[in-house]
């Protein structure tokens, strides 16, 4: 007798209510302070506040809840017509449970991007997976051989120890290795001239007498680099030739570098001393001799800027390193050791979970420059998708927006994407997502991207909890009172 | 203030109209017409007279409310599916004007004046509250230009309006339950935690004027404070002047609680159904874990849990009902002030 009790007392407690209030009160507390205070609920379980709805202390409540309706409607509601809605909105929170379940296992999220190039808005044949992380590694400079790779690490979210420690990952020749993942990091920078590739760069500080500047520019394997300080563009080509400075003088820079601006170029290389070409927006160019450490100062026609170069580089590399930040401005980071070769070589990579901006971290191997970038991993969509059109509509007061309206073709099919209006191709749907920089001149689109398995048996259970609802308040009562009145 | 670029490009027609709302939405008579509906439900609880003339009024009442409504529907210009609750101040107008048609509809039924006294005094409270929040005519954002958003909207305020319903009805319960209780401990504390409310009536006000930054949060912690003041003073009346404190008055009261609590339930957790649909057509998820959709799980949760108690809980099944449906009001409002003004997410006002 004891035994039968005792096996039967997990079930007994489930079909009993007052166990369940107890749980139930336990989770409403529980997403009470989750939501209220989300970073202190974390902090005090030791959790991942993006992950607070996945605590084990949620999902055992849930549990629970739902087991509880299923041993409590099985054991205590015996099936009749005025049972019906108690049965079918218990269900219904069965079916649901299920089509989520389906939904978080089987389905992906994330976010697709397309930017816009002189040649129209980039194809989107890929999307960035939401909760996810994963190295990402891009040799350049020399690497015909070395197509772009990626080293997937994991598909958890990097802040609940997604990130493999110690493992080391070969691909292309390079391995990588996680040394460390601080949670919130502070990216330390040092730049030193020990590269073992040649890598010009230049310390280059601008002062207008309002605001006053100072910035590395350093090409990583391109030719020039440059650098957009107000309405002046400022370039650094760190191995020119003395041609170089000369064509310089007689032929204007393309239009789309410099769009009616004035320019200021930086030359510097084996045989050409560093110098700075003045290129005015009206044509006139003109040369001036610069030393290291000495500013110059530059008359354009609107205003007056000093240029200085305080440091020239060779052989550039830079040094990071990511330690723990004594401040809430932390990001996440990983420190990664990679060997290449005989060249080993270390830096810091502060996560990007946007992937937009190309926070990379850049190292100089013995024949070529690698990039590297922690982001999010990228999955193959099955669709193609380019936008023809993107248009802006504001409301008539000008302060909100009324669409964002994109023209699309989707495997060469004509769509449309705006607000409240998604995409549906087979179990994928694209809702709009971020449009950057300026709303009626983008150049970044940016689409919600969700394949919804469990969608159907999601609907299906809240459309039997709304129904069950319905039934067991409002029309089991009439059914009674009407009866009682018979009687 | 938006009133006026929404209006430049109206037709002349809306903008003679919008004259006419200024001047009807703008006055004192839906909150004198409500307040004296109050009153009079007040009278008519209490003494069982004053049945029809009370009915009358509250149908007046609601009836001026609606014109109101209506008129701001116009006079917005917005599409026919988008009625006005598009902002906190529109949500406060629509919870009073469809939580009072809801009592009517309850009170044709039980004729006991109870849902009409409770939702005439969320009317004053709401309406306290409105005139202090920003009631300009702004054009909303696009992506609240949807027929399934405005079905939430609205379905989601029926039950929020319920909700602060069954609050005016569950205080008052527990308010004269613990007062029959022996001995004076009980009688102190209800009478205490009443007073401690006192200092909101004024401070909450006062720091609105004085800061005009917080207005809109400093309206709606007002409009909880009163409410639950109201509240006690409806209480103290009614354990300390009506000679109908009995038990078949309680029973009274606790039947239009639980009944309010089923619409109550059954409209928050339509309304979040069909916010998830809406969600999934507009953000691409249909559920996100936002504050506001959690602080809806909280109140359907609550709310389930005294419908659930309730058949097992004995003699004791009022007060336990009372007891969760106080807290499911306390997450409503936890829901339109904390989540609307204080926490980021995606219903947030702040």
């Amino acid at each position: 007798m004891p035994m039968r009790f005792l096996l039967t007392l997990p079930l007994r407690a489930l079909a009993s209510v007052w166990p369940s209030v107890a749980v139930g009160a336990i989770l409403v507390a529980y997403l009470a302070f989750a939501s209220l205070a989300p970073q202190k609920t974390a902090s005090l379980l030791g959790a991942d506040p993006a992950a607070l709805m996945r605590h084990p202390i949620a999902l055992a409540c849930g549990a629970w809840l739902l087991a509880a309706v299923i041993v409590s409607t099985i054991a205590r509601v015996p099936f009749s017509v005025r049972a019906v809605g108690a049965w079918a909105a218990h269900a219904g929170f069965v079916v649901l449970a299920a089509g989520a379940a389906v939904n978080v296992l089987a389905g992906q999220r994330g976010q697709a991007v397309s930017y816009r190039t002189d040649h129209g808005w980039s194809e989107i044949d890929e999307f960035q997976l939401a909760n996810s992380a994963a190295l990402h590694v891009v040799a350049v400079s020399g690497a015909q051989d070395l197509a772009a790779m990626e080293l997937p690490l994991d598909i958890n979210p990097i802040t609940a120890g997604g990130v493999q420690l110690g493992e080391t990952q070969t691909a292309g020749g390079v391995a990588v290795e996680v040394v460390d993942f601080v949670p919130r990091a502070q990216i330390v920078q040092q730049w030193r001239d020990d590269s073992p590739l040649p890598m010009p760069a230049a310390v280059v500080g601008i002062d207008d007498g309002e605001s006053s500047m100072r910035n590395v520019m350093c090409g990583w394997g391109k030719p020039a680099v440059t650098w957009e300080f107000g309405d002046v563009v400022v370039m650094f080509h760190g191995s020119a030739d003395s041609e170089m400075a000369g064509r310089m003088l007689t032929r204007h820079p393309p239009e789309e570098i410099c769009r009616g601006r004035d320019m200021l170029v930086l030359l510097s290389g084996q045989d050409v001393p560093l110098s700075l070409v003045i290129l005015r927006a009206d044509g006139q160019a003109e040369l001036v001799p610069m030393s290291p450490g000495r500013a110059v100062t530059v008359k354009l026609a609107a205003r007056t800027l000093n240029i200085a170069v305080d440091r020239l580089f060779t052989h550039a590399a830079l040094h990071t390193a990511a330690v723990p930040s004594q401040d809430d401005l932390g990001v996440p980071a990983i420190n990664v050791r990679v060997t290449w070769g005989d060249w080993r070589g270390a830096a810091a990579l502060p996560f990007d979970p946007l992937g937009q901006f190309e926070q990379q971290a850049w190292l100089c191997g013995q024949q070529r420059a690698l990039a590297m970038r922690f982001a999010r991993r990228v999955v193959k969509l099955p669709h193609r998708l380019r936008i023809e059109k993107a248009e802006y509509l504001p409301s008539s007061d000008g302060k909100t927006a009324k669409d964002y309206r994109c023209d699309v073709l989707v495997d060469g099919a004509p769509a449309v994407i705006g607000l409240n209006r998604p995409l549906r191709a087979g179990d994928w749907q694209f809702t709009q997502g971020h449009w950057l920089d300026e709303a009626d001149d983008p150049r970044m689109i940016m689409f919600e991207v969700s394949s919804r398995r469990g969608l159907t048996a999601i609907w299906t259970g809240l459309g039997l909890i709304a129904a069950g609802m319905f039934w067991a308040f409002f029309i089991k009562p009439m059914l009674a009172g009407k009866r009682e009145g018979e009687q | 203030m938006n009133t006026l670029a929404v209006l430049a490009q109206a037709p002349l027609w809306r903008q003679e109209l919008q004259s006419v709302y200024e001047a009807l939405g703008g006055s004192v008579w839906p909150l004198v017409l409500f307040g004296v509906s109050a009153a009079m439900g007040l009278a008519r609880v209490v003494s069982n007279r004053l049945k029809r003339s009370t009915l009358c009024v509250f149908a007046a009442s609601i009836l001026f409310l609606a014109g109101v409504f209506v008129l701001r529907w116009i006079v917005s210009g917005r599409a026919w599916y988008l009625p006005p609750v598009m902002n906190q101040y529109e949500a406060m107008l629509a919870s009073a004007l469809l939580g009072c048609i809801v009592a009517m509809v309850l009170e044709l039924r039980w004729r006991n004046g109870v849902a009409l006294l409770a939702s005439s005094l969320y009317a004053v409270m709401i309406l306290l509250a409105c005139r202090l929040v920003d009631g300009s005519l702004a054009d909303h954002p696009g992506i609240l230009d949807s027929p399934l958003m405005a079905m939430h909207v609205a379905i989601i305020i029926i039950g929020h309006a319920v909700a602060g319903m069954t609050l005016l009805l569950s205080y008052p319960y527990l308010f004269a339950v613990i007062w029959r209780s022996p001995g004076w401990p009980a009688k102190a504390s209800v009478i205490a935690f009443q007073v401690a409310v006192i200092p909101g009536l004024i401070g909450w006000p006062a720091l609105a004027f004085a800061n005009p930054e917080l207005r809109d949060v400093c309206a709606t912690f007002a409009g909880a404070t009163y409410l639950i003041a109201v509240a006690g003073m409806g209480a103290l009346a009614f354990v300390t002047v009506s000679p109908r404190t009995d038990s078949a008055m309680l029973a009274g009261m606790d039947r239009a609680n639980i009944i309010l609590a089923r619409i109550g339930c059954f409209a928050i957790t339509l309304g979040t159904i069909l916010g998830a649909a809406w969600g999934d057509v507009a953000w691409g998820r249909w559920w996100g874990w936002d504050p506001k959709e959690t602080w809806a799980l909280i109140t359907i949760v609550l709310l389930l849990i005294a419908l659930h108690v309730r058949p097992i809980a004995g003699e004791r099944r009022g007060l336990i009902t009372a007891v969760f449906c106080l807290l499911a009001a306390g997450a409503m409002l936890v829901n339109w002030i904390v989540v609307n003004y204080l926490l980021a997410g995606l219903h947030s006002y702040a």
